[in-house]
């Protein structure tokens, strides 16, 4: 069950989803100045209502497509392990930060191409006013 | 960002001229700020993706008529 947290926060929550050195081709995972790393990916959320990532759930990987176009998918790592860390004290610049652990489990995943936000109001003006907006 | 979100949200797109707009739009706007991809563009540098529950589409639209 997916988690409401609340409905108002000033401050952003920082997701950070890794690993340990047990799982598949940790030789291969550098951070950015070479050295290895258990860092998988991280996200930044300031929306208004917020979801805890839970046990189950799928890291989404993204990239860019030879057409130039970015696409989306469930990658091969699955949540196993989520933990939360409030901010304490008023100088923080989160207001939490989760911690997920996450595990190699492969599986097949369609990618799927990413809107522009252009492209998403203009699906919302068009089905709002039943009119076409025209890129110009 | 979980794939049985109840709230409807939409992943998309948006180019910016560096890493930290991503950010600062994500704040304005209130979404899930998920990454940054570099582009060739010589002024858009990158493309930010974000998932969004509730876009105020007449607060964007007015933000980029320029």
């Amino acid at each position: 069950m997916t988690t409401k947290i609340n409905s108002i926060r000033c401050k952003p929550t920082l997701k950070i989803y890794r690993t340990d050195g047990a799982q598949t081709g940790w030789e291969k995972r550098l951070d950015a100045i070479g050295s290895g790393t258990y860092l998988l990916h991280e996200e930044m959320d300031y929306s208004r209502n917020r979801t805890l990532p839970k046990i189950g759930d799928r890291l989404g990987e993204s990239k860019r497509f030879a057409d130039g176009e970015i696409y989306h998918r469930q990658s091969d790592w699955l949540v196993a392990k989520v933990q939360s860390y409030p901010a304490v004290g008023e100088d923080c610049d989160w207001d939490e930060i989760i911690l997920c652990y996450c595990q190699f489990e492969p599986i097949e995943s369609e990618w799927e191409r990413v809107a522009t936000l252009e492209e998403i109001v203009a699906q919302q003006v068009a089905k709002d006013t039943g009119l076409e907006v025209v890129k110009g | 960002m979980s794939e049985t979100d109840p709230f409807q949200k939409k992943r998309f797109t948006k180019p910016a001229t560096d890493p930290d707009k991503c950010a600062e739009m994500a704040k304005k706007y209130g979404w899930d700020y998920q990454r940054f991809i570099p582009n060739n563009d010589p002024v858009l540098k990158v493309d930010c993706e974000f998932v969004g529950e509730e876009i105020n589409f007449q607060e964007l639209w007015y933000d980029h008529q320029d």
